[in-house]
C-alpha cells in the first residue's frame, strides 16, 4: 500500500516510501483550508481552525500512520490517522483513512471515510477523483444481511457480532457488514432469542428470515413446580407429624419408672 | 412459597407434642426398717380397691437404706384414659422385694388418691413426705388434691399449683 505523496493525493499503484517531510508539511496545509466541520459523521475534525501545535501534531501523527501503514502495522496506521484527522481536518488525512480501512477488508468504514471525503465541497478536484472509484470499490463490497420478519417486532433488539445494531424502522432491516463470519442474535421481549450464524462474502445480499418463537418458561421457574414442592412438603410435614405424633413420648427422668 | 413451609414446619412442630405424661413421685423417708429394706411402688388409675393387691401395675425391689434418710424418685407414667382419671398409688414396706415373704403378709403401706396427677405431655411431681414412716397400712387413701402437684410453672408455692381452680397444666 502506499499512501498520497505528492501534494494531491495520487492513485496508490505500489508500495514506496512515505512523504517527504516538506511535501507533507505543504501536503497538510493545503488539504487544511478544506477542513470539514462535519460533525453529524463518524470523525470529526477540530471545530474551528486548528491552532499552530494542532498541525505540528497532526503532520507527527500523519507521518507515523504512513509509516505503520508502509509496514503493514494497520491498526497503528488507522489510529494515527484518525487521530490527525482529529486535530487537523485534513481531507488528506481522512483519505488515508478510508484507505487504510480498505486495506484491512473494513469496507463498510472505508465506504464511510470516503462518503465523509467526498461530501466535503471544499475536497479538490484531483483527490476527489482519487476516492471516488475507491469509494465505488468498497461500496460493492458491503455485504448486507436483510431481516425479514421483524414486522411484528418494533421493540426486537438486533446484534450482530454482539454489536447492537440501531433499528432505522426499515422493514426488512437491513445490517450492513463486511465480508467474513458473523454471529446474529435478535431478542424480543416474550420470545426466545433467534440466533444465525453464517459467512459472507464481499457484497453479498442475504435474506435472514428472523422467526421469533414464544419463550418457554424454564422448569425452574414454573409456578405449577413450586406449587408441588409445596404440596409435597406439606404432606411430608403431615406424615412425619403423624409418624413423629405417634412416637411422641416422655421420656422418664428418675431412675426407678412405672408405667401403668 | 413461604406458605407451605410454614404449614410444614407447624405440622412438624406440633408433631412434638407427646401423648403420655409421668407424674415424679420423690419419696422423702428416714432410714428404713432392717426389716423391711425394700420398697414395692404400686399404681392404678381410676377406681381402685386399695384392699387388694394390683400386681399388673407394680414396681418391685426398691433398696432402701437401713442407715441413713432415703429419697426415692419414682416416675409413673400415665397415657391415654390415664390423663383424666384419678391415679391410686400404694407404697409397700416389704422384707422381699416382691413382698412375697411371710413377713410380709400385711405390710406398712401408704395409700395416695391423686384428684388429678397427669396432664399430657407434660411432667408433675409430688413429694411424699414419710416422716415418720408408716408401720401398717391405712383405713383410707391420703386424697392429694390437683392443685397440690407441682407442675408447668416454677418454683414452689405453698398454696399449690393452680390459678383458683384451675391447675397450671390444664
Amino acid at each position: 500500500m502506499r499512501l498520497p505523496r505528492s501534494p494531491v493525493p495520487v492513485k496508490p499503484t505500489a508500495r514506496r516510501g512515505l512523504l517527504p517531510a516538506t511535501l507533507l508539511l505543504s501536503l497538510l496545509g493545503l488539504s487544511l483550508c478544506g477542513a470539514s466541520g462535519a460533525a453529524a459523521q463518524p470523525w470529526v475534525g477540530p471545530s474551528g481552525e486548528p491552532s499552530e501545535e494542532a498541525v505540528t501534531e497532526a503532520r507527527a501523527l500523519y507521518a507515523r500512520g504512513s509509516e505503520a501503514a508502509e509496514e503493514q502495522r494497520w491498526s497503528d496506521a488507522i489510529d494515527h490517522f484518525e487521530r490527525s484527522y482529529s486535530l487537523s481536518g485534513a481531507a488528506v488525512a481522512l483519505y488515508s483513512l478510508g484507505y487504510t480501512l480498505r486495506a484491512v477488508g473494513r469496507f463498510r468504514d472505508a465506504r464511510d471515510a470516503f462518503d465523509q471525503l467526498l461530501e466535503d465541497p471544499s475536497v479538490d478536484d484531483d483527490l476527489r477523483a482519487q476516492a471516488t472509484p475507491l469509494r465505488e470499490e468498497v461500496a460493492d463490497k458491503v455485504a448486507v444481511l436483510s431481516l425479514g420478519g421483524l414486522e411484528l417486532h418494533d421493540d426486537a433488539r438486533v446484534q450482530l457480532d454482539a454489536v447492537e445494531v440501531e433499528d432505522t424502522g426499515q422493514r426488512p432491516l437491513p445490517v450492513e457488514t463486511d465480508p467474513g463470519e458473523h454471529a446474529l442474535r435478535v431478542d424480543a421481549p416474550g420470545f426466545a432469542p433467534f440466533e444465525w450464524r453464517g459467512s459472507l462474502g464481499g457484497g453479498d445480499r442475504l435474506t435472514v428470515r428472523v422467526e421469533l418463537e414464544a419463550a418457554s418458561t424454564p422448569w425452574y421457574q414454573s409456578p405449577w413446580l413450586w406449587v408441588g414442592a409445596g404440596t409435597a412438603l406439606v404432606i411430608a410435614g403431615i406424615i412425619t407429624a403423624v409418624i413423629v405424633q405417634g412416637n411422641a413420648q416422655l421420656d422418664p427422668r428418675t431412675e426407678y419408672h412405672l408405667e401403668l | 412459597m413461604r406458605i407451605p413451609l410454614a404449614v410444614a414446619l407447624t405440622c412438624l412442630l406440633s408433631s412434638a407434642c407427646a401423648q403420655n405424661a409421668i407424674l415424679e413421685l420423690a419419696i422423702d423417708m428416714p432410714a428404713a426398717d432392717p426389716l423391711r429394706p425394700n420398697l414395692v411402688v404400686q399404681a392404678l388409675s381410676g377406681e381402685a380397691d386399695f384392699s387388694n393387691d394390683w400386681p399388673q401395675s407394680q414396681l418391685t425391689g426398691i433398696p432402701l437404706d437401713t442407715t441413713e434418710a432415703n429419697l426415692v424418685e419414682v416416675g409413673i407414667e400415665g397415657s391415654g384414659d390415664d390423663l383424666l382419671r384419678e391415679l391410686n398409688v400404694r407404697l409397700r414396706f416389704c422384707e422381699d422385694p416382691e413382698c412375697h415373704a411371710i413377713a410380709d403378709g400385711d405390710p406398712p403401706e401408704v395409700w395416695l388418691t391423686f384428684e388429678r396427677a397427669f396432664y399430657q405431655a407434660e411432667y408433675t411431681s409430688y413429694e411424699v413426705s414419710l416422716m415418720p414412716p408408716p408401720t401398717m397400712a391405712p383405713s383410707a387413701p391420703t386424697v392429694v388434691g390437683k392443685c397440690a402437684v407441682f407442675g408447668c410453672v416454677e418454683g414452689s408455692s405453698e398454696t399449690g399449683y393452680c390459678i383458683g381452680d384451675v391447675h397450671h397444666c390444664e
